[in-house]
This record gives C-alpha cells, structure tokens and sequence, in this order.
C-alpha cells in the first residue's frame, strides 16, 4: 500500500511531537517529584520567625499539604497555562523575567552559530579536501584543543587577554555594540571547532566515492569538482550538522557562556536563581528550554529528512 | 608496425607507502599503443593492472601518497613529468576512462545530461545550448532509448547497463584518441556485458579511437582486443596478438590461464587443472621470477635470474627463460604444446 | 522493531584521518599517554608534590603572580587571595577533579551498557522503556537540568556523581544496544543459546567482551566530557564546593581577581583542558585504530 508523501511525513511529524510531549511530561513530572521530596518551599514563604503554627497555618493557604498528585496537577494544569508559579526573588510571575530575558538570548545565540558555522564549515570543506597538509594537521589539532578546553574558560581567556591586557573590548554588557563581540567569539570557537570536524570527515569521505574519481578524469580540476560535487552531496550533511550544534548549544553551553560574560539571557538569569534559590523562575526556565530544545530536534529532525528526500530521492 | 606509437609505457614502476614499507605495485612495465589499436591487458586481482591505467592519468586523489616512475608517452611528451593543470588537457580530452562500477561512478544529485555536459562545456567551450545538443547525439551514440526524456533524470533512475553507457558517453564526450575500459563490464550482467562490449567496439570504430582493455575476463580480451599484455605480480609476462594468447601462449602463466577456460571441443570430463600456490601480490625484494613457485617447468636459473621481456617473434614476448631454454620445457605430456582441440584425460 | 526515536544530534563519523607517514602516530600517542600519567601521579601523591600546605595563609603574599618568590619560597603559579600557594592547590585539585571524573564515568558507563545490552538483547518492552529514557534524556537540555537537580539537592560531591553519569548513560545504551541487535544474530551466540546458556551468561562472556573496543573508546572520550561537565557545574556554583577543591571550583574562586591576578583563574582550566585534551587525542588515536581493525 503506497502512501503518498505527505501523509507519511504528517504522521512522522505526529509522532515526534507525541515523543516529545511525554518527554516533556516526564521531565517535569521527574523535577516536580524531586522538589517536593527534596524542598521544604514553603519555607521561603515563611518569615524566620515563624512558629510551627504559622508554618502549618502557610502549608494550607499555599496548598502544600494537598497529596502529591493533585499539587502536579494543579501545578502541570498551571503551566499548560502558562502559569509558572511567581519568582520567590521578584514577587511577579516567574515567567516575566524569562521572557524579558529571551531577546539577548536569542541574539547571542544567532551571532554565535553564525559565526561557528561560518568558521567550522568552510575551514572543515578546507581541510576535508587537503588531507594529510599542514593546514589539515594543524586546524585539526586546533578544533580538537578547542572542544576539549571548558568553553567558559576560553571566554575567560578571551576576557583575559582582549579586555584586560589588550582593553580593547569590554568584558560585559549588552547595551555597548561591542559587548557582544567576545561572547560570540567564544561560542564560535567553541561550537566551531565541533562543526570543523565533522565537516573535515564527511567531506573527506565525499572525496573518496568513486564519482570523484571519474569527474576527475573528464580533466575537471580538482576545485571544480568539489565545488560542483562533493559540496553538493555533503551540504546537506553540513547543515544540518550545523542544526544539531545549535541544539547542543541551547541545552547548556550558550547559558554558562551568558555567565561569564554576564549577558542579561535566560542562562544568566537562570543561574542567579539557581544560586538565589528561586526555584520557580530556575524550573520555569528548565522547562521552556527544555520545550525550546525538544522542538528544536524536532525540527532539525524533521528539516533533514525533508531535504534529504527532495534532494536524493534514490 | 613500426609507426611511432601512440601512446607508450616505458618502465613504469608505482609504490605506494604502507606500515611496511614501500609497495611495489608496478615493477617495471612497457607497453605500446597504436592509433586505433585495441590492446588487452590482462591479470588477476592484484597483479597491478588498474594502477596502470590509473597511472597513465594519474588518477590518484589527494589522499593517496604514490610514486610513479618511468615515462608514459603521449604525443611526443611524458604525462608522468607534466604538470596538473596540464594534465587537464589529457584526461577527457585525449584520453578517457570507463570505470568498473556503473551504480558509483555517477554523482547521484545531478542530472546525467549536466554530467555528460561537463567536460564538453569545459574543454571544448560550448554554449549550454550547444552542449545539450551534443549531450542528446552522445546520450543517442551509447544508446540511451528516449534521450529527450531521460537527459534531466538522475542516475539512480537508469539500470546498471544504462549507467555504464552513460559513463562511455562521459569517456568519449571530448573525442579522445584513446579509451581505457578498466574492468567495464565485470559488474554487470552477462547479457549486459556482451551489448556493452559491442557499443565498445562501435564507438571505437567509429570515432577512431584506440583502446585499452583491463580486465581478467578472457572472454572480454576475445571479443575486443587485437594485442593482448598479460600480467603477473606487477610486471608483463607475456605480450602477444590475441590469437595466440587464446591458443596458449608461450609463458607457462598464460598456458595456465588459458587451461582455466573450459572449452566446448573438450571431453565433460575434462578437469580443469588450477595454477598451484595464490597469487603474488606485495613484492618486497624478490629474487628470481616471480611466476617460479608456481611454474611447472621453473629449474635453477628460474629461481635466480628474472627474466625481463624477452622476444620470440615480431610484437611478441615473454617474460621466460624457456624462450632462450626452450628444452627446458617439463617433459610432462600435461604440460606445454597445448593442442586447442586435443582431448586431455586425468589419468 | 526498532524503538522510535526523538532523535538527538547523530553520533559523530568516525573521523578519516589521513595521517603522516606510518610511524609518527606512535609517537604522538605516547606523548599524550605520558602527559595523562603524569596527572594521574599527581593526584595520587598530590600531598607529597605539593611544595606547601595548600591551605597555609600568609596574607601578606596575596594575589602575587608566578615565579614570585616570598618567605616561604618559589610560588611557581603565583598565591592567591589569602596568600597560599596557588600550584600545591592545583595540584590538591586534580585528586578531586579526576577522581569525580571517573567515578561518574564509571557508574554511566555501567548503567548504559547494562541498560543497552538488556535491550539489544532481550527486546520488547524492555527495549523500548529503556530507549524511550534514553531518548527522552538525550532531547533535554541536560546541563541545565543538572543544575536544577544539584540546587534542589544541594550541591556536594556526592550528589554530582549521581547526576554526573545521566548525562552518558543515553550514548552508552544507544551504542551498546546497537551491537548487541548486530552480535545477537551471529552465529556463535546462537550456538551459546543451543548450548543452554541463560541470558545473563550469554551477556556477560560473549556480548560485553566483544564490545569491549567499542566501550572503551567511548568510555575515554566520556570521562574528558564528564570532567568538563563537573568543572563547569562547579564554576557555576552548583557542583563542588569548598573546601573540597576541584579545577572547576579553582576557576571559579579566581574569577572575581580576573583583572588583578587572572592566573589564579587562568591556569587551572589550562590543565583541565590539558587533560581532556590528552585524553581526547588519545580517544582519537584508539578510535582510528578501531576502524581499521574492526
């Protein structure tokens, strides 16, 4: 039984946001479950000097002493809502900070997988299609050096060496044009270097098919056939290898990199709250980035198989 | 025969690094070419033929380190010492190839008239319009049924045989004066292999092409080659017109190929007698000829001394000492002299 | 059947390396293998390398920059805030750091391989609960939720090397589970099931050594990842704290003297990024030779 394309595809989409939602469910489920065995929360509501009294007198005003399952649903009910509860620290919704907090996220983001696509790809193309040269050997090297070094420290040592001996850059802020300059230079690297190599193997493998050989003895130089072939059959590779690095880094690189360059995102925030013990913004946030994260697989996921199907429809 | 060749091989010796060592995957082979000739060459896996063909192109990649030695003659110039962008001017143009497998050797992503295409807008030129043109009288000369319809298709959407002869319309886009058919038909069918032998043929008549064919079918060399190179460990064993070559031939390594052919004048119970000892593949320094282990008729000298070509008539030569010690021969009645025809019991 | 997949970023290729002529991998190997050891050493006898007391204060000294020689001595890396001596803290460091490193290595790397062979090889729905958590880990931004299990626990050692090994588990029962599904249908494990073997038997002498090549370049690759892992939920404040020292925390502590005395920050992360480093390249090394063998 042959299904047309469309509805094969509509039903895969289906099924991985049906994944994804019970991902999501589980995750919240699991951090619910650990704040009520772990947490005492009503204790941030409660002034120090609070007697038993008082504590159990707040337990029932704020719910607390309901069974479990009715507090999730309660809870899970809000947030299909939207409703995250409200930030210990702020007293508004514990949504509101992370949403004003989104746009630099956003920004920071984009410029950093911009420039790490930029950098990984065309120096991977490079080095894929001169194995064995110094510049292979050396930008190797390089990119491996890059992912194994904490990623927070590179911009440490970015901070070290253009704001403090060189001061020519500042080492934070958002609103100066330049504030923006050492954190992507950090995530670039950084994601960068991975890109690099994935990209250097998957074009030297394309260089290896035989199709490349006989291009080769048409008398086509050697340029033209990687530019005309081999980048044809790996570019779909290469972007969406450039896809999944930007899912990794929203899953926690982009966050500690906001930390260190005190870059008013949604990581930086999150941090402050998880060291403030706010923990309905820092829950908040885990669960939205973990929606952004989930979707964006989903997406990524999705765009591959689309592409590869138009584009090779062996 | 005595007309300058059209393309010679003089020496050429090709090693290649590996964790032992340097790799002698050619040592030292010479060969002829006259315009419009068709010559065989002729091995088992192993025995260096594709590099030579590769070496004529210097066809290696980037990520193959190779040393080749010796000349290849083209046009009263060596290709071994030209340079890559000269180089350019020979592959596709001069001389083109036919690859072994017909399912790789065509860029899945792009239309197979583009591919055609290519290497005559880059050589020769041609405007788009032009070149589609040609494109459709070289898709209808290899014989692509609806060369209209199918010149936009992807290859997947051709059968094996079908993508062979794409590939030939490849080769012969630019009108090279020799074609090199390294193993061309040995991935398709039986059936298959005899058209695309027969389209080999007619082209070469037809734009007067020489031709170069590597194989270790004998059944191809039959059906399209006049001068036969038999190899053997990277070096020539014997080089002789096709005729004799399919009698037996002179070298023993030749007779114990052509013992392999089971033939339709033999009794059914004849058994085929299979060469002793494999094949010699990675040749470090060896002393003697290479073939002696498995020769029959091998004595002290055969142990010592390699024999380099040595010849026994006009355009023929083998690589024996029994050309010189023709007594040599083993007395054995199962050994040389085959007689095409003769009934041969197991006793 | 194969379990549906959320799917996650694909596991890197096997990276093509057309190296030097043969002979200079060898070297270069041994080079990063020495460097490890010599980690390794220190953090076994890091009490007896270190020239000072890590804790020894002098405040007089403080924040003073490499190669300063004081009272007491030469401080190779300088002192910080209260005076000690920067290098014996580093090196009380690595005992920490790598042992953190490995323990959570160790346990995620037991836990997938358990979990992938149970569902290579057993199936049904013991595989597919067991890729369903895989996957669903593996589409969560696991660093942050790590952060928020460690805040709601409460950071300390142990509970790092409880959530540590969550963030490899996924790749290792992927994997594992993938050449069990390829093992279970060869022909010498049927032959260990017509011969009566039970299950767990058949795992434990046939399927796990067999995977051993494959689980031990994971596994290298795995600890330099954890490591970093640990030093950035360090850093961050959520991981290690004091006065347990690890590189992570170090980097941390110096942070704020960044414009004054940026080697106390600087030079910890240089030699955790040394170590992985080592241990990546030699990852690199197994995981070619693998290929070519394998």
């Amino acid at each position: 039984m042959k299904q047309s394309p469309s509805t094969s595809m509509g039903r895969f989409v289906i099924g991985r946001l049906r994944d994804g939602a019970v991902v999501l469910i589980l995750v919240v489920l699991v951090i619910f479950v650990l704040a009520f065995v772990v947490g005492n929360p009503v204790e941030y509501y409660a002034p120090p000097d609070a007697t038993q009294e008082d504590i159990d007198r707040l337990n029932r005003i704020l719910g607390f002493d309901r069974p479990f399952h009715i507090q999730f649903v309660d809870y899970f009910g809000g947030l299909i809502q939207g409703d995250f509860g409200e930030s210990l620290f702020q007293r508004r919704p514990a949504i509101k900070p992370i949403m004003e907090a989104l746009p630099a996220t956003i920004l920071l983001s984009l410029t950093g997988i911009a420039l790490a696509g930029v950098l990984g790809s065309i120096g991977g193309v490079l080095a894929g299609v001169r194995p064995g040269t110094l510049f292979d050997r050396v930008s190797n090297f390089i990119s491996v050096a890059l992912v194994s070094v904490p990623n927070f420290w590179l911009g440490l040592v970015l901070i070290v060496i253009f704001a403090v001996q060189l001061r020519i850059l500042p080492t934070s802020g958002f609103f100066d044009n330049q504030g923006i300059i050492l954190p992507t230079l950090t995530l670039g690297l950084v994601h960068g270097g991975r890109i690099f190599l994935i990209v250097r193997s998957v074009t030297f493998e394309e260089t290896t098919k035989p199709y490349v050989m006989v291009a080769e003895s048409k008398g086509l130089p050697f340029s033209y056939v990687v530019g005309r072939h081999v980048l044809r059959n790996a570019g779909l590779t290469i972007a969406t290898t450039v896809g999944w690095e930007y899912v990794r880094m929203m899953g926690g690189t982009a966050f500690a990199i906001e930390f260190v360059f005190a870059w008013p995102g949604v990581g930086n925030l999150m941090i402050d709250s998880a060291h403030r013990q706010d923990f309905p913004v820092l829950q908040a946030g885990v669960i939205l980035t973990g929606v952004f994260v989930v979707t964006a697989n989903i997406v990524v996921d999705l765009g591959s198989r689309v592409l590869d199907r138009r584009l090779q429809p062996v | 025969m005595n007309a300058a060749p059209l393309l010679e091989v003089r020496d050429l010796k090709v090693s290649f690094p590996t964790a032992r060592g340097m790799v002698r995957a050619v040592d030292g082979v010479s060969f002829r070419l006259q315009p419009e000739e068709a010559l065989g060459i002729v091995g088992e896996s192993g025995c260096g033929k594709t590099v030579t063909a590769l070496s004529i192109l210097r066809l290696f990649g980037p990520a193959t380190r190779v040393r080749i030695e010796g000349a290849v003659l083209f046009q009263d110039r060596n290709l071994l010492k030209l340079s890559r962008k000269e180089m350019l001017q020979i592959r596709g143009v001069q001389i083109g190839m036919v690859f072994q497998d017909p399912l790789t050797a065509l860029d899945p992503v792009m239309p197979v008239g583009e591919q055609i295409a290519e290497s005559i807008r880059f050589h020769l030129h041609f405007d788009p319009k032009r070149a589609r043109a040609r494109t459709l009288e070289l898709l209808d000369l290899v014989g692509i049924p609806d060369p209209r319809q199918r010149i936009d298709d992807l290859p997947h959407s051709f059968s094996g045989g079908m993508r062979q002869r794409l590939v030939i319309a490849m080769a012969i886009a630019c009108g090279p004066k020799v074609l090199i058919a390294d193993e061309a038909t040995t991935a398709l069918d039986v059936t298959v292999q005899a058209q695309i032998l027969r389209l080999i043929n007619d082209l070469r008549r037809e734009l007067s092409m020489a031709l170069i064919v590597i194989t270790h079918d004998l059944g191809v060399i039959a059906a399209t080659c006049e001068n036969v190179q038999v190899m053997y460990a990277g070096k020539a064993a014997e080089y002789a017109g096709v005729a004799h070559i399919l009698e037996g031939g002179s070298h023993p390594y030749t007779q114990g190929l052509m013992r392999l052919v089971p033939r339709l004048d033999q009794d059914r119970h004849h058994r085929l007698r299979p060469i002793d000892g494999t094949p010699l593949t990675v040749v470090d320094a060896w002393q003697g000829c290479r073939f002696a282990p498995r020769c029959e008729h091998a004595w002290e000298r055969c142990r010592v001394d390699e024999p380099g070509l040595l010849p026994l008539g006009p355009d023929h030569a083998s690589a024996c000492w029994l050309v010189e010690e023709p007594s040599r021969r083993s007395a054995d009645r199962r050994a040389a002299n085959y007689q095409p025809g003769a009934v041969d019991h197991v006793s | 059947m194969s379990a549906p997949t959320i799917a996650g970023p694909p596991p890197a290729p096997a990276l093509a390396g057309v190296e030097g002529p043969p002979g200079t991998g060898r070297w270069v190997l041994w080079f990063w293998v020495a460097l490890l050891g010599v980690f390794l050493v220190a953090a076994f006898t890091g009490d007896l390398l270190a020239p000072y007391d890590p804790f020894d204060q002098a405040p007089v000294d403080r924040l003073s920059p490499p190669m300063t020689v004081t009272e007491r001595g030469l401080h190779i890396f300088g002192t910080d805030p209260l005076g000690r001596d920067s290098f014996s803290n580093i090196i009380l460091g690595t005992r920490l750091t790598l042992l953190v490193g490995l323990l959570a290595t160790a346990i995620g790397t037991v836990v997938g391989t358990l979990i992938g062979a149970a569902a290579g090889y057993y199936g049904g729905w013991v595989d597919r609960i067991g890729m369903r958590l895989a996957e669903a880990q593996t589409a969560m931004p696991m660093f942050l939720v790590a952060i928020l299990l460690l805040s709601l626990l409460g950071p300390s050692v142990i509970n790092l090397v409880v959530v540590l090994p969550t963030l490899i588990w996924p790749t290792f029962a992927r994997i594992i589970r993938a050449e069990t599904l390829r093992l279970r249908s060869t022909a010498f494990i049927e032959a260990a099931q017509a011969l009566g073997c039970t299950g767990w038997t058949i795992m434990r002498r046939h399927l796990i050594p067999n995977l051993a090549g494959r689980i031990g370049v994971l596994v290298v690759v795995s600890v330099g990842h954890v490591m970093l892992a640990e030093a950035g939920l360090s850093f961050l404040g959520v991981g290690v704290q004091p006065p347990d020292i690890t590189w992570g925390l170090l980097i941390s502590l110096g942070r704020q003297y960044l414009a004054v005395a940026w080697w106390l920050t600087i030079i910890p992360g240089l030699f955790l990024g040394l170590v992985v480093l080592s241990i990546n390249m030699i990852g690199r090394h197994f995981e070619r030779n693998l290929g070519a063998a394998g």
